[in-house]
């Protein structure tokens, strides 16, 4: 027998879940992490090529990079022809490159497809003398995902409804260009059959399993990438989407600007007057793609000359210290816990005290919003225009569910009670109700 | 990073959130507390530079490598040209310039002799018999395999210490006429001092401690970053609590890694460098005739070699063997009590692997060479009359 599972593949967490005609199974496929149903989308490429996903990811790249010894060896990257008037030559490019590197860490990978359309868009990256395509980088994930189902299901997989953000780019070429290398990527996994479902509608889908009479619904799901927003009559015959919306602000952006906005002074920033290329390290800090590849000779030194110079000599070590000591990953990770926290909580601590860093920073949720401020105002706009493309007063919207990692944020619960009704607002599973809903998919078989 | 900006906007969040006012003055309450405790440590700091208790640390560090740069210095010289040394460094795929391992063979009196070992040692060598070398039953001579490069440190059971290259101890002929007339002594012992043992020493700039121990068991360690002073001050070999007893060897190591102490009469006792104290204190408990025959810091993984004196030998894994948590202990019996009740009692222990080789000391005068994996095989080392001590060595 040949299975069909639900995927949804999201910016900060995947999961995957299957329909056995009587109810959904949210599959508990990462056994290391708190929630196992929700598995990190994180990968990890060892030296020999082998690939690891999730909490194991993590865990083993700790283990392999905390403390570890770094060797530079210079490596022909290419070649730059000078030609002039009365001359020709060409020079070799060479690239520093750690020897020792035992593997590379890849997040957001969802971000990639995002960011493809263009000719200066994301093809892909090199990891170590392989080069991997996007769909390549998405096609390992998904293998991997595919993988652990299977010996949890104890059959063989052969199809899949992914889920896809309503948009992926405002580019209608771009945004089917991330479709298609999503698709690629996984019919290379091993999907025979693939087909795609909005995320929203999806968790408009799950949602629609414990009505009792039509609502029109909207569908709030906010996670680490997108927002995306769905306006259906659910619940009757009647069913349809009257509207879909979305925009690429989410956890990720909130994320980057609460390091922008609080951080960056740690590490120098408006201290003093830097060197240029000094600056452009400080700048690099919020990047997560970046700042893991600054670890060369020359940024140290330039980074120890800068501090030798006196200007800003404590933070300009932390940022070495950041950069040379593989905290990146864990500078990032305690940024997103106390975004996190602070859903909960009016104030906690943005807290890195590892190898000579100390990092310190109280934040409260009353800065968190100042912060997100202008990301607020374009959400609220979004939210309005999809209504208003619905044909629908607010008024006429019976139920409002949110989903996602960042709908549990109070500010936007504060302003969707706002706009609709503080009673219509319906928490679903944040990370789960859109995996759950592309099993339903996935059981249904046809088209919405 | 505390700004008045920040403070304004931390006592807003209070006035409009009250529940989360005892939160922020938690974390504030925290973060001085910590900030406290490390300015107490600053002041501390500033007290040392200012009365120049830092500085002085400072100057015995740099006497230390000074030190330590002089020893290489000592190594080199003579032995690799300034062109040799940059064309290993220029071409790494040109095999090093060799020098075949030195076995030296020294008692308490200070003698001295050396012996070169071939490069390539021939496991099937005929035996190297010197019926004219005698060989005392009691304080027996005791044999090292070193590199021709290596330097060592005399140390004398007075705390007296002497450092000399090793290339600097002539060579012996091995001949049947040889005896201990022949021997060298480069450093005499003095009135009521012995030479305790020669000690190794060219890797003490990748040490932390000296880990020195007695004949009854006793130890302490010593950290290497004092050992111009420690040398000067006689404070190494010295510090033997019975009469009876002597400084029996010295070891380099790390502060996490095991020292290994094997007796005459059987036993093994393995402890943490970090638990080993710094003033003499006794680490294994010894029955009243037993001392020890080994004393050394193990690989974290591989093999350990025991030899008695009947050539007998025992093989066993290092990562089996446990870690003592406590000094009043006997250690773990490596011999059942019905061979010790017979007699056997091993001479030599050390930590061993497939592709070395194994240099044996007879009471008969005789000198052997082994390679280690033929000893795995037969596990004895054959012997005329009883085996006195082994050393064992890599080729190269």
């Amino acid at each position: 027998m040949s299975l069909k599972i639900g995927l949804d593949f999201g910016t900060s967490n995947s999961g995957v879940a299957f329909h056995d005609g009587d109810r959904v199974h949210l599959l508990p496929l990462d056994p290391g992490s708190p929630l196992p149903e929700v598995v990190k989308t994180i990968l990890y490429i060892t030296r020999d090529y082998r690939p690891y996903i999730g909490q194991q990811a993590i865990e083993l790249y700790y283990q392999h990079n905390v403390g570890r010894l770094r060797h530079f060896v210079p490596k022909w990257a290419g070649e730059i022809d000078y030609r002039g008037a009365d001359m020709h030559y060409v020079r070799d490019i060479f690239v520093m490159v750690d020897e020792l590197k035992p593997g590379r860490l890849l997040q957001y990978l969802k971000t990639a497809l995002r960011k493809v359309g263009g000719t200066a868009g994301y093809r892909g990256t090199h990891i170590f003398e392989r080069y991997y395509t996007t769909a390549e980088l998405v096609h390992t994930y998904l293998s991997e995902l595919k993988k652990r189902a299977e010996a949890y299901l104890g059959e063989p997989v052969r199809g899949v409804t992914l889920g896809r953000p309503v948009e992926f780019s405002s580019v209608a070429e771009y945004d089917s260009q991330a479709e298609a290398i999503l698709r690629q990527a996984a019919e290379m996994a091993g999907f025979e059959q693939v087909d795609f479902e909005l995320e929203p509608v999806a968790a408009a889908l799950y949602y629609e399993q414990t009505l009792t009479h039509p609502q029109n619904v909207l569908i709030f799901d906010f996670g680490g990438g997108t927002l995306d927003i769905a306006i259906m009559r659910l619940g009757d015959k009647r069913r349809q989407v009257y509207a879909n919306g979305g925009i690429g602000i989410a956890g990720s952006d909130f994320d980057r600007t609460i390091i922008e906005t609080r951080l960056l002074p740690h590490f120098g920033w408006g201290q003093v007057h830097h060197p240029i290329e000094i600056v452009e390290l400080i700048e690099a800090v919020p990047d997560w793609m970046a700042l893991p590849e600054l670890s060369t000779p020359a940024v140290k030194h330039s980074l120890e000359q800068a501090i030798l110079s006196g200007a800003a000599p404590a933070r300009l070590n932390s940022l070495k210290t950041l950069i040379f000591n593989d905290l990146a990953f864990n500078f990032y990770n305690q940024v997103e816990a106390a975004k996190i926290a602070l859903s909960d909580s009016g104030a906690t601590l943005i807290r890195l005290a590892e190898q000579g860093l100390d990092l310190w920073e109280l934040y409260t949720r009353l800065q968190f919003e100042q912060d997100i401020q202008s990301h607020a105002r374009q959400i609220e706009q979004v939210v309005l225009d999809t209504v208003s493309a619905s044909g629908l007063e607010p008024a006429q919207i019976d139920a409002v569910v949110k989903t996602g990692g960042s709908s549990s944020i109070p500010a936007f619960n504060q302003m969707l009670a706002r706009l609709f009704s503080p009673h219509k607002i319906i928490a679903a599973n944040p990370f789960s109700s859109v995996t759950a809903g592309l099993a339903i998919r996935a059981r249904q078989g046809s088209a919405f | 990073m505390i700004t008045p900006e920040k403070i304004e906007e931390w006592i807003k969040e209070a006035e409009q959130r009250p529940s989360s006012g005892p939160l922020i003055i938690q974390f504030i309450a925290n973060r001085l507390r910590e900030l406290a405790g490390r300015n107490e440590e600053l002041l501390a700091e500033n007290i040392a530079l200012l009365t120049g208790k830092r500085v002085e640390e400072y100057q015995q560090r740099i006497n230390h490598l000074e030190y330590q740069v002089e020893l290489l210095k000592r190594q080199l010289k003579g032995e690799l040209s300034e062109a040799d040394l940059h064309s290993l460094t220029a071409t790494p795929g040109k095999p090093a310039l060799l020098q075949p391992p030195s076995l030296l063979l020294y008692n308490a009196l200070g003698q001295v002799l050396r012996f070169e070992i071939p490069l390539s040692p021939n496991p099937s060598t005929p035996w190297f018999k010197f019926p004219s070398l005698i060989i005392p039953e009691i304080e027996p001579p005791r044999l090292l395999a070193a590199p021709a490069t290596e330097e060592l440190l005399l140390v004398f059971t007075s705390g007296r210490a002497a450092t000399l290259p090793l290339s600097s101890l002539p060579l012996t002929a091995p001949g049947p006429a040889l005896d201990w007339s022949q021997a060298t002594t480069p450093d005499e012992p003095r009135a009521v001092e012995q030479l305790a043992c020669l000690v190794p020493i060219s890797r003490l700039a990748l040490a932390d401690v000296f880990l020195q121990t007695s004949r009854r068991g006793y130890a302490k360690k010593i950290n290497t970053s004092l050992a111009p002073s420690i040398l000067a001050n006689h404070f190494i070999g010295t510090g033997i609590r019975l009469p009876a007893d002597r400084t029996f060897a010295i070891a380099l190591g790390q502060k996490d890694d095991r020292l290994a102490l094997v007796s005459a009469e059987g036993y093994l006792q393995l402890l943490e460098v970090a638990s080993l104290p710094t003033a003499i204190e006794e680490v294994i408990r010894l029955g009243i005739s037993d001392h020890l025959v080994a004393a050394f810091v193990p690989p974290a993984q591989g093999a350990l070699l025991l030899a008695t004196q009947t050539g007998k030998l025992i093989h066993r894994t290092l990562e089996g063997l446990e870690t003592a948590v406590s000094f009043w202990t006997k250690g773990q019996a490596l011999l059942s009590p019905a061979r010790r009740e017979q007699g056997v009692r091993f001479v030599a222990a050390a930590p061993t692997a497939e592709g070395d080789y194994a240099a044996a000391l007879h009471l008969d005068g005789g000198l052997t060479l082994h390679a280690v994996k033929d000893l795995f095989g037969s596990g004895v080392i054959p012997t005329r009359s009883e085996l006195v001590d082994v050393a064992i060595f890599s080729p190269q």
